[in-house]
């Protein structure tokens, strides 16, 4: 009793001596509190087990390569036993299509995500796709400080139920570590912990703060991070971090941590003290995670959030400091179901982290991250997710276990230059240093795997899937670039996005997302031009004509596979003022620019990819399918996204929703 | 001062160093009855029980008052200052037991911050050890060593002019109480290092000090530094431990006074003590 930590690993300890000791009522409260957390009934099915790996991008072209090669003896073992195939993706392939028609068994029409970004129609700025916040409806001022009279909200916009609450109606408990597409988290009994769409304190996908002395202009047009430029004096530097925005202040300043860092004259080490903590580091060297209390009012209101700091290097100072995450153990917006499964987690396994995309690769892109620092940043995430994986696994008794695991995306984003000769960014020095790290990823989930497969009852189902595959993102198209030229939307001369700049009285369409086009429709955009109806179509018609033959000026080669109309394409009817109204399947080598997916226009519309980020999969479905493995025959010849929910539902012996547009690929029993 | 403190340390170590031989639960929740018992004994011999009766009587005639009167201003003003009065009445009856009960407890409290106040450093784990050397003395230490058997020293030292400090990081490797030996300019100074998970009761020294009532009294577990010694103290960064109270974690504080209180309340009408 007499010590106690938060991160303990038995159950039982000698601190239940204390709890013994006459604290009935208390132990009362806290067994009612455990009982809370699973109060799925047991259906007549639940003792069936089925274990689902979640492999984000996990390319069949690239799987089969290594497996053929015996650097991956679980994935091909599974093959052997029931059967590997290509895993149709949503279209757009994008994760947060995918994962949402993983989720739902409904294509984007159903589920409502179309893309990583949307747009208001109003101001024809992006917008996060799958959620949004608002702030508390009525605010009090008193002075420079304001009383929120009601809670901010995050709302999920994500449509159709899990596959885990129609399994939870059935009674079939399942466990859900790490989901995307589901933040905030979709209410459940069931225990899930959002992953991608989580941000992080700030409200960002990540937003990281790089300190150094290195002179102004060494770091350019930084856009997941801030880079600070500092001196250090007398071997102390004083600084702060940046934390969220103080909603409690009208001048809504930041509620920083200020923070000190000191410099030993010679040796390669640095202290950095902030708040509680005091942290040595040498050279490149990671400190553990850091619990820090962002003060919006003393006393009153604060929140916690919980970061990592790197020392990249003592002379010059270089020090990175990850973006600050929500505290699983005192969230500050929702991220699991039931509430207090985020500090189960964490109580089990140590602190983590809880943003998704939690693979800095802005860092990397940004030149803060060498490469192997990247690799090595990436280690921790997966590192993190195994021994999270580890723990629900030993006590996976029944129902279903799902587990995503994103090291096979965002690193092969980063590192398919490394396996691609014909990657502008593709060097044989590169190719020697990292040619293998893809293959590595793939080995350490093929272990995962392993070490599932022997926990497992010898019945129990097991599922290998990824949501889309991989493609070479050699070179760019600037939608927004190629619509001013062939003059659909106009654009004065000056600088900012396209949706600022634009005159939208003269504007026909115009590009958000990576993958869609809208038209600047009347009625439904601000300053609509062109009437729905027989002209919309029209005028869909032909610009979907003058894509579909376009040609890379530098190859000759066409750049789309498929631009349709998402009306006649998904089973579901899109929303129509939220879809797209053309969604566009790049070949393979060709993606849409960063800048208009974002609303931008590049400074070409044509472009080599000379960034980091070098392979994609924001193309069209087919050029990027998922896979699909598992130890059972796989009775379907293009089993889809869709139809994972459907077959897992099914394999509890319940029966789908209506509104899932799949159907299970295992055989009935 | 010092000696005084260094005794006190010494009796109230033994103390408190026998019941945590039991067990580090029950060595807090003995040591907690204890007190508890014992500020009850004192309550019961050096308590002025007439005057705590009257101010007691007089609390209560005034709350009473205040809810009779309550339409009356100026009769309820009247009794709330009778309140007042005799809540510090009853406060001054209490200061004799108090001031028996001051120096032990102070003394005990003391030795179960080392016992419960901290967790040792896990095996595997780290914590910075920070050499204190003043301003002048800084220089000296340029070229200081630190080793221990059965810990590593992970870093080079880091020296901070403006805190007249020297830092490492250390790792332990094997559980038990090991010996950091600090070389400076010749000399070397012991300071002890506690790895280890927790389960047994150790008491831990945070601190090694040169000399001062509160150096030795609060915070460490050794013997003075040498008056001579080129450093002022040697600190190891113990993470700071909590208990489990039933389901909510706290400091040992608020769990020793709870169990104390419990204890307390349990003799009291065996000890017919007024309180």
């Amino acid at each position: 009793m007499t010590k106690s930590t938060r991160h303990q690993q038995n159950g039982l300890s000698r601190r239940d001596f204390l709890r013994l000791l006459g604290l009935g009522a208390c132990a009362v409260g806290a067994g009612a509190l455990m009982g809370c957390s699973r109060s799925v009934p047991r259906g007549p099915t639940a003792s069936r087990q089925a274990l689902i790996l979640g492999f984000d991008g996990m390319d069949p072209g690239l799987l089969r390569r290594y497996m053929k090669s015996g650097h991956l003896p679980n994935l091909a073992k599974l093959a052997k036993m029931g059967g590997f195939t290509p895993l149709r993706s949503s279209m757009p392939p994008q994760s947060p299509c995918a994962w949402a028609t993983f989720i739902t068994g409904m294509d984007p029409g159903g589920h409502g995500i179309y893309d990583f970004i949307h747009r208001d129609p109003k101001s024809y700025g992006p917008q996060l796709s799958t959620s949004s916040t608002s702030g508390p409806e009525r605010m009090v001022s008193l002075g420079d400080v304001r009383i929120p009279l009601s809670a901010p909200e995050v709302t999920l916009h994500r449509k159709g139920p899990a596959f885990w609450n129609v399994l939870a109606e059935h009674g079939v408990p399942a466990t859900i570590y790490k989901i995307p597409s589901n933040f905030p988290p979709e209410p459940s009994e069931q225990r899930t912990i959002s992953d991608l769409g989580t941000p992080d304190l700030q409200g960002s996908y990540g937003h990281f703060s790089f300190f150094t002395e290195e002179p102004e202009g060494a770091y350019t047009d930084v856009s997941g991070g801030t880079v600070y430029h500092v001196r250090v004096r007398d071997g102390v530097l004083e600084a702060a971090l940046r934390g969220p925005e103080n909603v409690f202040r009208d001048s809504q300043e930041r509620a920083d941590v200020p923070f000190t860092v000191y410099v030993d004259p010679s040796n390669p080490v640095a202290r950095i003290d902030i708040q509680d903590h005091r942290v040595l580091l040498s050279e490149g060297e990671w400190s553990e995670w850091l619990r820090l209390n962002f003060k919006f009012l003393t006393g009153i209101a604060s929140t916690t959030g919980i970061c990592r700091v790197y020392l990249k290097s003592v002379r010059p100072l270089q020090l990175y400091i990850s973006p600050v995450n929500i505290d699983p153990l005192s969230p500050a917006m929702p991220i699991a179901t039931p509430d207090g499964y985020a500090a189960e987690l964490a109580d089990a396994i140590g602190l983590y982290y809880t943003q998704g995309m939690a693979e800095d690769t802005k860092a990397l892109q940004e030149g803060v991250f060498t490469d192997d620092e990247f690799i090595e940043q990436a280690r921790f995430v997966h590192e993190e997710r195994v021994r999270a994986f580890e723990f629900e696994l030993d006590r996976f008794e029944e129902g279903v276990l799902f587990a995503y695991f994103s090291s096979s995306d965002l690193p092969v984003h980063m590192f398919y230059r490394a396996i691609d000769p014909e990657s502008p960014m593709f060097s044989p020095e590169l190719a020697e240093r990292h040619g293998d790290i893809i293959r590595r990823i793939y080995g350490g989930l093929d272990s995962v795997l392993g070490r599932a497969m022997q926990a497992l009852d010898d019945d129990a189902l097991v599922m290998v899937m990824s949501d889309h595959g991989f493609a070479p993102y050699r070179r760019s198209f600037d939608l927004n670039g190629w619509l001013v030229e062939n003059g659909y939307l106009v654009v004065d001369d000056g600088n900012g996005p396209a949706y600022e700049r634009a005159d939208w009285a003269h504007s026909k369409a115009y590009a958000m997302g990576f993958n869609g086009l809208y038209v600047n429709q009347v009625g439904r955009e601000a300053e609509g031009t062109v009437p729905p109806g027989p002209a919309k179509q029209k005028l869909l018609e032909e610009i979907a004509g003058k894509l579909a033959e376009l040609r890379d000026p530098l190859t000759g080669a066409r750049i789309f596979r498929r631009v349709f109309n998402p009306e006649r394409e998904y089973i579901d009817r899109p929303d129509e003022d939220v879809a797209p109204d053309l969604v566009l399947g790049y070949e393979r080598g060709h993606r849409g620019s960063w800048e208009s997916a974002v609303g931008e226009i590049a400074p070409q519309v044509w472009a080599d990819n000379l960034d980091k980020w070098s392979g994609d999969h924001c193309m069209d479905a087919e050029v990027v399918a998922g896979v699909l493995l598992c130890n059972r025959p796989i009775e379907a010849d293009r089993p889809g996204l869709e139809d994972i929910a459907p077959t897992i539902i099914s394999y509890y012996d319940a029966t789908p929703p209506g509104n899932m547009c799949g159907e299970s690929f295992l055989r009935r029993s | 001062m010092t000696a005084i403190a260094f005794w006190l340390r010494t009796a109230a170590g033994w103390l408190v160093g026998a019941l945590y031989s039991l067990g580090p639960e029950a060595g807090l929740v003995l040591v907690s009855v204890l007190t508890g018992v014992g500020v009850m004994v004192a309550f019961k011999y050096t308590a002025d029980r007439k005057a705590l009766r009257s101010a007691k009587d007089s609390i209560q005639a005034a709350l009473l008052g205040i809810v009779i009167f309550r339409h009356d201003t100026r009769t309820m003003f009247a009794e709330e200052w009778r309140l007042i009065r005799g809540s510090a009445q009853y406060m001054l009856a209490g200061l004799r037991p108090l001031a028996a009960v001051i120096v032990p407890m102070v003394a005990i409290f003391a030795q179960l911050e080392l016992y419960s106040g901290f967790d040792p450093i896990p095996v595997g784990g780290t914590a910075l050890v920070t050499v204190e050397a003043g301003g002048e003395a800084l220089g000296e230490l340029a070229h200081t060593t630190l080793a221990g058997n059965a810990v590593e020293v992970e870093t080079p030292p880091l020296r901070i002019e403006r805190e007249g400090e020297v830092c490492w990081r250390i790792r332990g490797d094997e559980p038990g109480r090991h010996r950091l030996v600090l070389n400076v300019g010749g000399r070397t100074i012991e300071k002890s290092v506690v790895v280890g998970d927790g389960d047994r009761a150790v008491r831990l020294s945070p601190h090694r000090v040169r000399s001062g009532f509160y150096g030795t009294m609060f915070g460490s577990a050794e013997r003075p530094l040498p008056a001579d010694a080129p450093v002022q103290a040697i600190s190891v960064d113990y993470e700071p431990s909590l208990v489990a109270l039933g389901p909510v974690a706290m400091h040992w504080i608020p769990a020793t006074l709870i169990i104390a209180t419990i204890a307390a309340l349990v003799v009291k009408p065996f000890l017919r003590v007024e309180i």
